[in-house]
Order: C-alpha cells, then sequence, then structure tokens
C-alpha cells in the first residue's frame, strides 16, 4: 500500500472512530449496535476459553444464589410482619381504625426536624392531620397527601406544638421543639414541655396527647413521650421541663395512619347515684 | 490487497490476545492490575519496524478488536483513539539503520505511557478519581511482557519479510 493511501486510511477510519465516540456519548442507537456485534460475534469464544461448565457444580451454584435471595426476601417480609403485628398489637392502637404505612423518605429539615413521607395516600385513606403513630407512641400528623403517599411533620420540628397532659394527675400542657432562645440547654433529639397551669412536672411523668375535636390533628391519650429533665425554679409561673421523645425518629419505618372517627351517635344522658364505686 | 502470511499472523495474534487478556488471565487467577496489555505489544512490535502512520493504523485496528471484545468499553471508541496514539509513539522509535536492542522495549514504554495517560485522563474525566497504583503495575507487567515477547516478534517479523510472506 502507498504511504499516502495509507494516511487517508488512518485519517478515514480515526474520523470514524471519532464519530461512533460521540455517537456513543451521546447516546446514540447505533453504538450499542457496534457493542451488540462485539458481544454476538466474540462471546461465544470466550465461553469457549472461560470453559463454563454447563454441569452439576453450576447448576448447584445458581441454585443457591437464587434460595439465598428467596431466604432474604422472605426475613424481610417475617421482620415486616413482625414489626407490623408490634404495632397492631401496641396500646396506641387498641380500639381505632388505622391504615398501616411505611416510611419510604425523610427529609432533614434546615431549620431543624424533619419530616418523612409514607407510602399511603388519599386512595388508602388518609386525610391530611391525621395522627400518626408508631408501637411506640406519637410519630407526628399528616401535613400533604397525595393520591398514593403523604408527608409527616415529625414530632419535634420546628412549628409543631402538641397539646398534652402530664403525669398521673394529668396537667395541661403543651410540647415543642426547643426553641433557639429557650433559657436552658436540652439534648439533641429531646422536645421542651411547658406547662399551663402553674404545676411542676416530676421526673418519670408519661406525656400524652390531650387529643383534638374530632381527633384532628391529634387523637388523645397517645404516648409523646417522658419527663427526663425539670428546669430549675427561677421564679416563673409554669415549670418548663425536657421530654424524651417515646419514638425514636432516627428509626421509625413501619407505622399507622389514624383515622380520625367522628362521633355521629349523640352521647345518652347518666344519672349520677351518689354512691361511690 | 493480497492477505500476507503476516497479516494474517498478525491479526489472529491481536484476537488471541484480546481474547487472552479479557477472559483467561483472569479466570487463571491474575489479578486485574497485574493483566499486561498484551494488544499494545503486539501494535508496538509493528510500529516499531514500520513507522508512525503504519503504528497508528495498527493501533487503531487492534484498539477496535480489544473494544469488541466483551466486557464492550465504554464509551465506545475510546481505546481505538487511545491506542491509535499509542501506536504513533512507538512508530516514532523506529530507525531502519540501527539494530539496538533496547528500542523496542523503550517504544513500548512510551505507547504503554501514552495509554496510561489517555485511560487516567478518561476516568478522571468518568469518575473524577484515578487508581494510579493499579494503572503503574499494569504499565510494569506490560514492559515486562513486551522485553520477553518483543524480540521474538520483530525477529519473526523480518524472517517473514526476508522470504517475501509479509
Amino acid at each position: 500500500m502507498q504511504p499516502y493511501a495509507r494516511r487517508r486510511l488512518l485519517v478515514v477510519l480515526a474520523s470514524l472512530t471519532l464519530a461512533l465516540l460521540v455517537a456513543d456519548l451521546a447516546g446514540w442507537a447505533a453504538a450499542d449496535g457496534v457493542r451488540r456485534v462485539g458481544g454476538l460475534a466474540l462471546g461465544p469464544v470466550q465461553r469457549a476459553l472461560s470453559g463454563a461448565p454447563r454441569d452439576e457444580i453450576d447448576a448447584v451454584e445458581r441454585e443457591n444464589v437464587r434460595l439465598r435471595s428467596l431466604v432474604a426476601e422472605q426475613e424481610r417480609q417475617l421482620d415486616e410482619a413482625r414489626r407490623l403485628g408490634e404495632l397492631l398489637g401496641s396500646d396506641q392502637t387498641t380500639g381505632r381504625t388505622l391504615v398501616p404505612a411505611r416510611v419510604v423518605a425523610t427529609v432533614l429539615s434546615p431549620l431543624g426536624g424533619r419530616s418523612v413521607t409514607l407510602d399511603a395516600g388519599s386512595r388508602d385513606g388518609v386525610r391530611a392531620d391525621s395522627s400518626v403513630v408508631s408501637a411506640d407512641g406519637l410519630v407526628g400528623r399528616v401535613v400533604t397527601v397525595t393520591p398514593w403517599t403523604s408527608d409527616v411533620q415529625v414530632l419535634g420540628s420546628t412549628g409543631s406544638v402538641v397539646a398534652v397532659r402530664v403525669g398521673p394527675t394529668g396537667t395541661l400542657g403543651t410540647v415543642s421543639s426547643p426553641a433557639p432562645g429557650d433559657s436552658q440547654p436540652r439534648p439533641r433529639g429531646s422536645l421542651r414541655l411547658s406547662l399551663i397551669a402553674p404545676a411542676t412536672p416530676v421526673v418519670g411523668d408519661v406525656v400524652r396527647t390531650l387529643g383534638s375535636v374530632n381527633e384532628t390533628p391529634y387523637a388523645a391519650g397517645l404516648r409523646v413521650g417522658t419527663v427526663t429533665a425539670v428546669d430549675p425554679d427561677r421564679g416563673q409561673v409554669a415549670r418548663a421541663a425536657t421530654v424524651r421523645p417515646a419514638v425514636d425518629v432516627d428509626a421509625i419505618d413501619i407505622v399507622a395512619v389514624l383515622v380520625p372517627s367522628t362521633r355521629a351517635v349523640p352521647r345518652t344522658e347518666s344519672t349520677a347515684t351518689g354512691r361511690a364505686q | 490487497m493480497r492477505p500476507t502470511l503476516l497479516g494474517v499472523l498478525r491479526t489472529a495474534y491481536v484476537l488471541v490476545a484480546a481474547l487472552f487478556s479479557a477472559t483467561l488471565l483472569p479466570r487463571l487467577g491474575v489479578a486485574p492490575r497485574w493483566v499486561p496489555d498484551l494488544v499494545l505489544v503486539g501494535v508496538v512490535a509493528t510500529a516499531v519496524l514500520r513507522g508512525p502512520v503504519h503504528g497508528a493504523l495498527a493501533g487503531l485496528l487492534a484498539g477496535w478488536v480489544a473494544e469488541l471484545v466483551p466486557p464492550v468499553g465504554s464509551p465506545l471508541g475510546l481505546a481505538p483513539l487511545v491506542m491509535m496514539v499509542g501506536g504513533l509513539v512507538g512508530g516514532l522509535f523506529r530507525r531502519p539503520a540501527s539494530r539496538s536492542r533496547l528500542r523496542a522495549p523503550a517504544a513500548l514504554l512510551a505507547a504503554a505511557g501514552v495509554v496510561l495517560v489517555g485511560r487516567l485522563a478518561s476516568a478522571v474525566l468518568a469518575e473524577g478519581s484515578v487508581d494510579l497504583g493499579g494503572s503503574v503495575m499494569r504499565l510494569a507487567s506490560t514492559v515486562a511482557v513486551g522485553v520477553l515477547l518483543l524480540p521474538a516478534f520483530v525477529a519473526l517479523d523480518r524472517a517473514l519479510v526476508r522470504r517475501r510472506l509479509g
């Protein structure tokens, strides 16, 4: 071959290669065709070379892989069923109508707190401003509903305030996220309890929701957390305290959205007998 | 153009080398970082005897063979272009008057360096990080294998040309 012809051939082939490279980077189908040709022509040779035996060991190994993936899937389902059973057996959900859901996404808000997305939406019967509970207690409330998902404002988010009853006496108060101007430092993830009436909470008191009209947004009697510390007396009328949430918000997985039950039947009147039971 | 024995042998070598380094060596337990670039050795053996243009052409075609051996490279066509430049650089080492034994390995080192730079550059562009140690090991193993193979290739090439078979 003449040197000139050879140079021309080189230029042509290099240009073709460059064109194919650009086509591949641009995602054209022609490049995939070339790729398939490579596999089609040389794949059988490679199989023969690597001596891939279609024998018993091969089949057993394949079966092994299939069974392993099956076991993993079964374990996952069992775990899910166990957690759902826990949730349904929990005292938090006894006697309530609920929609089970799973957390599919979680977002940490730059302002603090977090919101999570559940895989249940309005088609599943979830309404905005429903309570969301886990087996341990209150998780938060539904703020946005789409047909198949819903967003939940988790307890402790900025702007989430829950009316509560504290301790055996049922003192009224509110639980909110620790505000930036809080006089007392509180551990990360804990909540601030402020009482409405002049009373002093005790460490170990259980904090439960007060409940709202028609159970919207919070149903009554859900466990919010436990008082872990009481702020020192600085002369304020009502004392504040630190509450550790009952639910670990970092690890919530299976939850239940409580379906609010509206009362349709009027309450029956009762007559006091004057005799203590 | 009639196919010559030399041309057939070269094509066969490139094909076998590509299959060998993609399929057989990993199967035999050779770590990927130690697999030598056997195709490049063949390209340099041609380039150092025939000059840059021939070397570039051989590099481009051999690069395509190596690229099409599954797993097919991505992006398609980058490896042939890099190999083409490697062959071109290897061809620059041609000195018809000299018969020094060191020239072919030196050409291989230069060509392997070009291929190394090309791979590293594309890896940086594509992934943002490179396995520098592994690449240098691959270069070392390529040169080591080349030192053993190149004299035999060059001698075979010369013998076939002398007998009008190339």
